[in-house]
Order: C-alpha cells, then sequence, then structure tokens
C-alpha cells in the first residue's frame, strides 16, 4: 500500500488594489494491493478559492470596467481634490458615464466569489490469473462544485470635472453620482454542479515470438447536472449589515423596488464504446486501429445520436531493420495515421420541438395570464459535427542527441459543423426553419517541426528546441453565405476568422478628389477622411454591397517558440522567445462573438478622444493636415463630422507579427558538501523574468500584440521579476 | 458450436447495453424548455398557448410595441412634423423620418413590421397543424381555438396587407424559401375566409373566467374595419350590420364613461394590470 498527501496554500494580490485571490488545496491518493490479483486506487482532492474584487470588474467585457475607466481618464484631471475638508476622488466627465479609476476600486462595493470544489476518483483493477495478460478495470470518478458570490453596490459621488473649453482652462468640479446611479443593492448567488464518470474496460496484453499484441476494450459513460439560485435586493439601512435580510426594498430615491430571484438547473449525459488493437512486429512495424461509438443527449434518435469514429495509425522504425546502417542515425521513425473524430458543441434538445412560457402577457378573466409560445423547431437531422484527420511525420534522433527532429504534416477535413443558419432564410419565413443543422465545412492544413540539439563540452551542457508550426483553416462552405452577395462578401474560400471591412485607398486630399469619388451615404466627408473603394461601382459606399472579408485573421497562421538552455558548475540558464506571425490586428476593434458578428467598434486606437477620454499619441503625430498630406491617420477634429473613419477596414489592419521574450531565467545550486551541513538535501538560488521584451509591428503604437481583438480596456500582460530561493530539506 | 453460442451471447449483451445506454440518455430532464406535444395534454396548457396570439391585439395597436410604443400615430400622418412631445422609444423617428433619409432605404424603414409578422403567421399555422396531430379534445374546444387562431392569423395579414397589398400567403406550415407574393385579392380573400370561420364559431359572450377573449361582435367588427381597406364595401357593410344585430354593443350616455373600460362601446378590449401586460405610456 502506497498513499501520498499534500496540502497548498496560495495567496496572490492582484495589480489593481482590492484585486485577492485565496486558495487552499489539500489532495490525498491511496494505492492499495486489496488481495491477489486485485488492485484499489482512492484520489480525493478537495479545493477551496476565493476572489474579492471590487464591484467594478477588469474584464474587458463588464461595463464600466477599471482597465477601460484608466484608458478613459484624462491625465490632466487631478485624482483627488479637497473641497471644505474633505478630500473626494475626482471623475473625467466622458460621453457617457464618468471615469474614477480609484473611486470604483475603492468605494463601489465588492464582488466576492468563492469556489469549493471536490474531486474523487477510484479504481478497481483485476488481473485474471487464469490468463496471462488479461485485465479488467473499473473506474469512475465523481467531482462537485459549489460557487457562491456576493455582490453589494454602493453608490458613490465623486467630484466630476467641467472639462476646459473656449471660454475658461480652469478646472471647475460638481458633485455628482457615479454612473450606476444612488441605488444600494445587494445580489446574492449560489451554484453547484456534479459530474459523475465511469469507465469498465478489459485489457489483454501478449507477446508471441515477435508479435506484440494488445487489445483494449472500454465503455463509458458522463452524467453532469448543476443547480443555480439567485437574489438581487435593493436598498440597505446600513452598508455594514449587508445582508439580504437587511434589504429595505426601497431605491436611492424612495421609491418602491421589489427583490427579484432567479434558478435554473441543467442535466446531461453522454456514453461511449471503444474498441483498440495496438500491435508491433519486432519492434520495426506498428499498427494501430481503433473505433469508437459515443453518443450524445444533444441528439436524437439511434441513427442521430451515436456516431461510429474509426482510426488507423501505421509506424515503422528503420533503424530496426537488418539492413539499416547509418551509424550516425540513433533512431528513425515513420509514421501515417488516418482517423476520424466528432464534436459536439450546440444548445440542449435543439432536436426537438420546443415551447417556452412568459408569465403575466394577457388579462382574461379579470386577471393575469401566462402564454406559452413554440421556441426551438426541431431539428430531427441534428447529429455530430466529424472530422477526417490525415497525419503523415517522421521522428529522428540523431549523432546521440546533437540533432533531434519531429516532422509532422496534417490536414483536416471538417464537415457537418453544427452552425446556427438563421441568416440563410428570409424572414418571410417568419423562423420557420431550424436555428441549427450540420451545415458548415472547413479545412485545415498545415505542420508541426520540432528540432533538439543538446550537447556538452566539459563542466558546460547546453542544449536548445526550436519549435515551430504552421495551420491554416479555410471556410469550405459557410451556410450564412446569401446567395445574391458578391464573393467577396461570403465566407466561402475565405480563411476561418477573416476580417470583414471595406478596402481602403488612402485619404482624400482634395475636396474635388470627395466630388468624384463614391462616399457613404449620409456620412459627410472632408479632406483627410478615409477613401473607400466602391467595389460593386454602384456610386456610393455600402456595407450591404462593398464590404468584404479583406482582413487576415487575429489568430497567427505561425506560432513558434525557442528555448536555449545550459548549466555549468551549479549555473543554469533558460530563456524562452515565442513569437506569432501571419495575423492582422484591428486597430478599430472587431466583435466576432455570436449575435455581436461584425459589429464595428471604435476604439480610442482610432478616434482621438474617444467617447471623451484619453487618447493615445500616436493619432495625434501623425494625423492628416493640409501640411501633413502624407500621413498615416486621418485628419483630427474636436467635433465629429461624421463616422466615416470609424468602420472596419483595411486602413486600420496593422501586420500582427510579434517576437517576445517570454521567460529568462537565471540559477544557482549551491554545491552539495556546502549545504549537507546546513541540513539541507539542495539550495537553489535564481532570478527570473516574464515578458521582459516584445518586438512587434504595433508595438510603436504601444499595443500588446496578443490583446484582445476588441481592445477597449483590458487587464494587460504584465512584466513580471523575482527573485528566488528554494530549499529542499 | 460453443464458440458460436458464445459469440451469440457476446452480440446479445452488446446490443443490450447499446439501447440500455439510449434509453440512459433518453432520461436526460428538460429543464428550460417544454417539448411541444406536452401542450396538447391539458386544455389549461393549450389556453395558455392560445394566450400568446392574445399580445398581438396590444403589439399591433396603435398604442402597441410593435408599433409606435406610446408614440402615438402622429408619426405617420400629415401632422409629420417637428416638436411634437411623443413618448416612448421611437419618439425621434418624426425627426428622422424628415431629417435623414436615409432612415428609409431598401433594407426597410424603422415601421417594418414584415419579419415580425411571418414570425406571428408562423407560430399560428404552427398551433393549427399541431392541433390536427395532437389534439384528443372535443370538436367544440378544437373549433373555439381554431377559430381564435385564425381569427388572429387574419389580424396578422390584415396588418400586412394595409401596408403591402399583396403578399407572401401562408395557411399552413409547409412555409418554402422562395414562394411568391399573392394578389392583394387573394390576401383580402384569405383575410375574409378566416374572419368568417371565427364569427361563425366563436361564441357572442364568454362566461367570467373567460372575458377578455374574442366575441362574434369583435370578428365582425375587425371584419367591417379590414374590408373597408379591401375596398369591398358590401362586406364592410354586412359585417358592421351583423355587430349592429348582436344588440350588445352601444354608445355610452355619458362620454367620459366610455373611456374607463368594461362597458358597451368596448367590443375588443385589450387590458393592463401592474404585474402585467404594461403599457408605457405615463412613464417618466
Amino acid at each position: 500500500m502506497h498513499f501520498f498527501t499534500s496540502l497548498g496554500y496560495l495567496n496572490e494580490k492582484g495589480n489593481i488594489d482590492n484585486y485577492n485571490y485565496e486558495r487552499i488545496n489539500i489532495r490525498s491518493n491511496i494505492d492499495a494491493k486489496l488481495a491477489d490479483n486485485w488492485t484499489f486506487t482512492l484520489g480525493i482532492a478537495g479545493r477551496i478559492g476565493k476572489v474579492d474584487a471590487p464591484r467594478y470588474s477588469a474584464s474587458p467585457d463588464d461595463w464600466h470596467n477599471i482597465p477601460q475607466q484608466i484608458i478613459r481618464a484624462l491625465p490632466y484631471v487631478p485624482t483627488t481634490i479637497t473641497k471644505d475638508g474633505r478630500t473626494y476622488n475626482v471623475s473625467t466627465p466622458t460621453a457617457s458615464s464618468p471615469v474614477s479609476p480609484l473611486a470604483s476600486i475603492n468605494e463601489s462595493g465588492y464582488n466576492k466569489q468563492s469556489t469549493t470544489a471536490i474531486q474523487t476518483n477510484f479504481s478497481l483493477k483485476y488481473d485474471a490469473p487464469w490468463l496471462e495478460g488479461l485485465s479488467f478495470k473499473f473506474q469512475g470518478s465523481y467531482d462537485a462544485n459549489f460557487n457562491f458570490g456576493k455582490v453589494l453596490s454602493i453608490p458613490y459621488k465623486t467630484m466630476i470635472a467641467n472639462l476646459p473649453n473656449a471660454a475658461s482652462t480652469d478646472l471647475t468640479y460638481w458633485l455628482g453620482n457615479d454612473a450606476s446611479g444612488n441605488n444600494t443593492t445587494l445580489s446574492e448567488g449560489a451554484s453547484k454542479n456534479y459530474q459523475l464518470t465511469t469507465q469498465a474496460s478489459v485489457n489483454y496484453n501478449t507477446v508471441i515470438g515477435k508479435h506484440t499484441i494488445k487489445l483494449l476494450g472500454l465503455a463509458e459513460t458522463r452524467e453532469y447536472r448543476n443547480n443555480s439560485l439567485s437574489a438581487s435586493g435593493t436598498g440597505l439601512d446600513f452598508i455594514q449589515l449587508d445582508e439580504l435580510n437587511q434589504i429595505t426594498n426601497q431605491t436611492g430615491n424612495g421609491q418602491e423596488k421589489m427583490p427579484t430571484i432567479g434558478g435554473y438547473s441543467g442535466h446531461s449525459r453522454v456514453a461511449g464504446f471503444v474498441g483498440r488493437l495496438n500491435y508491433d512486429y519486432d519492434n520495426k512495424y506498428l499498427v494501430e486501429a481503433s473505433i469508437r461509438y459515443d453518443g450524445s443527449y444533444l441528439f436524437g434518435g439511434m441513427n442521430k445520436r451515436w456516431v461510429t469514429l474509426p482510426g488507423l495509425s501505421l509506424g515503422w522504425r528503420m533503424n530496426n531493420e537488418e539492413w539499416f546502417d547509418l551509424s550516425f542515425v540513433n533512431s528513425l521513425k515513420l509514421r501515417a495515421s488516418v482517423g476520424k473524430t466528432a464534436t459536439s458543441g450546440i444548445g440542449a434538445f435543439q432536436w426537438r420541438n420546443t415551447m417556452s412560457s412568459s408569465e403575466n402577457s394577457v388579462m382574461l378573466g379579470g386577471a393575469s395570464q401566462s402564454m406559452v409560445y413554440a421556441s426551438i423547431l426541431g431539428n430531427p437531422n441534428l447529429t455530430w459535427s466529424q472530422c477526417m484527420n490525415y497525419n503523415l511525420g517522421f521522428d529522428a534522433t540523431l549523432w546521440n542527441g546533437l540533432l533531434g527532429m519531429e516532422f509532422d504534416v496534417f490536414y483536416k477535413y471538417a464537415y457537418d459543423i453544427l452552425t446556427s443558419i438563421s441568416g440563410s432564410y428570409p424572414p418571410s419565413m417568419g423562423g420557420y426553419y431550424y436555428s441549427a443543422a450540420n451545415a458548415n465545412k472547413i479545412d485545415y492544413k498545415g505542420f508541426d517541426l520540432t528540432f533538439t540539439h543538446r550537447n556538452r563540452i566539459g563542466n558546460f551542457s547546453y542544449g536548445a528546441k526550436l519549435i515551430w508550426s504552421y495551420s491554416y483553416g479555410r471556410w469550405l462552405k459557410y451556410s450564412g453565405d446569401a446567395e445574391n452577395t458578391p464573393d467577396y462578401l461570403k465566407l466561402t474560400g475565405k480563411q476561418v476568422g477573416a476580417k470583414k471591412g471595406f478596402l481602403s485607398e488612402g485619404l482624400f486630399q482634395t475636396q474635388e478628389e470627395i466630388n468624384n469619388s463614391a462616399t457613404i451615404v449620409g456620412s459627410t466627408v472632408v479632406p483627410g477622411y478615409i477613401k473607400y473603394v466602391d467595389r460593386n461601382g454602384d456610386g456610393v459606399v455600402s456595407f450591404a454591397q462593398d464590404m468584404g472579408y479583406v482582413g487576415k485573421s487575429a489568430v497567427p497562421t505561425h506560432t513558434g517558440s525557442l528555448n536555449l538552455f545550459g548549466d555549468y558548475k551549479g549555473f543554469d540558464f533558460d530563456m524562452l522567445l515565442s513569437w506569432g506571425l501571419g495575423h492582422d490586428i484591428a486597430l478599430t476593434g472587431q466583435y466576432t462573438a455570436a449575435g455581436a458578428s461584425g459589429v464595428m467598434d471604435n476604439t480610442s486606437f482610432t478616434k482621438m478622444f474617444y467617447h471623451g477620454g484619453n487618447s493615445p499619441l500616436f493619432l495625434a503625430e501623425n494625423s492628416w493636415t493640409p501640411e501633413n498630406t502624407n500621413a498615416e491617420f486621418p485628419r483630427l477634429s474636436v467635433v465629429n463630422i461624421s463616422n466615416n473613419n470609424a468602420y472596419s477596414s483595411d486602413f486600420y489592419y496593422k501586420k500582427g507579427d510579434y517576437i517576445r521574450l517570454k521567460t529568462i531565467q537565471l540559477g544557482y545550486n549551491f554545491p552539495q558538501k556546502l549545504i549537507n551541513k546546513a541540513g539541507l538535501t539542495a539550495l537553489r538560488l535564481y532570478v527570473e523574468g516574464y515578458n521582459l521584451l516584445t518586438l512587434s509591428a504595433v508595438s510603436k503604437y504601444n499595443i500588446d500584440p496578443e490583446s484582445p481583438a476588441v481592445n477597449n480596456g483590458y487587464y494587460p500582460q504584465q512584466k513580471t521579476y523575482s527573485l528566488g530561493l528554494k530549499m529542499t530539506f | 458450436m460453443k464458440k458460436i453460442l458464445l459469440n451469440i451471447t457476446i452480440a446479445m449483451s452488446l446490443l443490450v447495453t447499446l439501447s440500455s445506454c439510449n434509453d440512459w440518455i433518453d432520461g436526460v430532464e428538460q429543464t428550460s424548455t417544454v417539448s411541444d406535444e406536452i401542450i396538447w395534454q391539458e386544455e389549461a396548457s393549450v389556453d395558455l398557448y392560445i394566450n400568446g396570439f392574445y399580445t398581438y391585439i396590444e403589439k399591433y395597436g396603435q398604442f402597441g410595441s410593435t408599433q409606435f410604443s406610446g408614440s402615438l400615430t402622429e408619426s405617420l400622418t400629415e401632422t409629420f412634423k417637428y416638436g411634437s412631445y411623443a413618448l416612448g422609444d421611437k419618439a425621434g423617428h418624426p425627426n428622422n423620418y424628415v431629417m435623414n433619409p436615409a432612415s428609409i432605404s431598401s433594407a426597410g424603414c424603422r415601421y417594418s413590421i414584415w419579419s415580425t409578422a411571418y414570425t406571428n403567421i408562423r407560430r399560428i399555422n404552427q398551433f393549427l397543424d399541431l392541433q390536427k396531430v395532437y389534439s384528443n379534445f372535443s370538436d367544440d374546444k378544437n373549433d373555439l381555438w381554431e377559430a381564435q387562431a385564425r381569427f388572429f392569423r387574419a389580424f396578422v395579414y390584415f396588418q400586412l396587407a394595409k401596408r403591402h397589398g399583396g403578399v407572401i400567403l401562408y395557411d399552413e406550415l409547409n412555409m418554402t424559401k422562395d414562394k411568391a407574393r399573392s394578389t392583394a385579392a387573394e390576401t383580402w380573400d384569405l383575410i375574409a375566409t378566416d374572419l368568417d370561420y371565427a364569427a361563425e364559431k366563436l361564441p357572442k359572450e364568454w362566461n367570467a373566467e373567460n372575458k377578455g377573449r374574442l366575441t362574434k361582435g369583435a370578428v365582425y367588427a375587425f371584419k367591417s374595419r379590414a374590408m373597408l381597406y379591401a375596398e369591398r364595401w358590401q362586406e364592410a357593410y354586412d359585417a358592421a350590420n351583423a355587430v349592429i344585430a348582436l344588440n350588445l354593443y352601444g354608445l355610452m350616455d355619458n362620454y367620459s364613461d366610455s373611456w374607463k373600460g368594461n362597458n358597451k362601446e368596448a367590443i375588443l378590449e385589450f387590458d393592463y394590470t401592474k404585474n402585467g401586460p404594461n403599457h408605457y405610456f405615463d412613464r417618466d
């Protein structure tokens, strides 16, 4: 019997004050031989995590997030002022809500989230004594998560600055509410989820002469349940008594506001069967043949619910052949495989006609009544998204490790991809079409390459590892393409993730040029504004006819890393460079999430004083003026003349290529004989840097090449330096 | 022989495992929605289904959310002008029509109801089709449901016909992607047929529990209006006379009482209450 236990504690503070993360975890594993031929394992792990944060979040998707407030706050507005002996935080008034990062960090209330997770797993194995190599195994796991969240919104006032104008350059202030208004609200939410998996398998391994055979049969099930409950109330007499029991149901204006409650649950089940045969002849020829049979609750009926996934891979260790006599080759293996995989990412019960209900919809017989209405038109043909994977490659080790190589080329053909197809029907169909179907096709091709080098010269040993990957995805069929749109507006044939926008032809230089050019209807244009291409030649620039997929995906096609390392007499060194190439970054930002796809945002990176907030220098420095006609960015104006420059276009697509020094570490291991006297078995001192250097095409704009696609305030990547001491007793 | 038997046993047990696995998957609880056949197990559920169609009265009404959201109808009349105080989120529309020509384009205008109308028509047709498949209730019950549903189909087609004339007609759930528009005459015919059916089957009055549902009078009154738009004067005249012949409606003696609801001037009422449905006519 073996056992293992561990206990851990972590406490981390965020870059922004009042962000704290705390975690306690415990783990215990037991391996036991119960009787002859019976083995048993049991593992239990628990984790308690707590996140404390201000009420306003740091996530770029959230309204009024703190990084966005920081971007928008004007630098000449003071952080605090004192009036009548009291110190107030100061807000910059933007186009919508006043921003005061400090007040929103310190005065806005809190958002506390905690998670308790329990993970258990066990297995029972029986090695059959009556047949050598045959074994049976049953294993299962049960995971439970309990989440609890509490959010208190405290209304707060700041001194809001009146910005300088033509009449006065003095800053004046007035005391005003924060953007959330003057209601105190308290919300609590609790959720729990459970996942139970089981796996029963039969294994048979045997060696007959030069034949090694392994057989596996396996059946597995996975079940998931979740429940969620939430409540929210308004008004507290004492902010210190922040309990739902104390809710007064009064808004800040003294009006009555009833609490709201919510709750929902979910349930899912999937099952699968696997059969696999591994065959090895004399450690030269390797064959693996497998078949999977998977079923999911997301699809209905025996034929659509279950999918058969065969796979075959072949290997040849050439260096084990008798005729192979290249002495500098230590190992050489050729590989080829073909296999089918399937995924099922889709909402539940789309295969069934479903109805939703809505309360208090109509008055009949003198009382409010509910209604039910048809929501989803079930698509009984829904089935798994499937993908054929082809792979060719080789592994080689030459000159005892001086050169190691791994090379793979792949082609993936994904078909029956599950997607929403509502875009391809006219409104007169009244929604009478399946909202989801197995409609799209994509293929991916690319390669993965790894070179390694290791060597030792006297006391100095060193090595390098280069990884280079390339992958390009292409739409073979996109169901959202309407038949009557021009080719450049169809995604079919374009890169996966391609950006939709206008083609630009630089900046307008004269009024005469504007008069003779197509422009967007309703958008005034002046010299120094962006000129767009009228692709269909109808004399106007329109979103429906002149936009196209003209920008590369925001995801690099080439990614790679170079790791250099070495050690010499206790000193060691490790450095990792990583890069991404072949992608475009849209300074305008472009939303790609479902429902917001194609929405163009105006970020502060393309619009001077966007939203009445702060601006990056580069926009001003190289803007168009009658003297600076060869400018990189459009003409500036205090008053927005039109939105002409705010649309997605290749004018704002910049090459995203970057290389970054991800980590660098220098360390020293003290000699054994020195530390043994102090009762230590190892002592290591090291200094480490993270994200120290970035070279990219957008670095001149101070933009992080790995920033999100819509760059309107986000928690930035950090440069980290650390100094460490590691002692082992 | 023994081997064959063993093989058969293995094959059988695999089949049993597979089908029991499938049953296990079928046991997943549907939590946020219900399947449509469940509606047809209880009379009360079918009534709730019908209730959904009554919301169209409000939506397409003069103050409804699909139309004007309390922005009043001024924006659709000759008084189309700047300066009136109109409530609701569409308050700025009159100005926009005048000042911003781009607000009317081939893609639509601010009052376009095309897409929502066809969604509603589809829902009604879906009700009528499923009624034939699933309903095991008495003919009387079925007739009342069908009459209500068909009134609302005519009601929505009327909204389309008065804006567009002839439109794409679907009277069953066999909607196809490229069906052609019908003529105005065919559109008005469908409206008249649906209304005639509803008028025939619906009661003069409902019991207290169902007060507020469609009556013969409401259907005839609506038909009279629809036929005016269709310029079918005789039909409009006949329908109006049918309302009078019911002897249920008349003018109130005191003019101010006619605004209080639930009186003999009201042929079809849509009521509001605090818990909902709500309106925004008087919001601040």
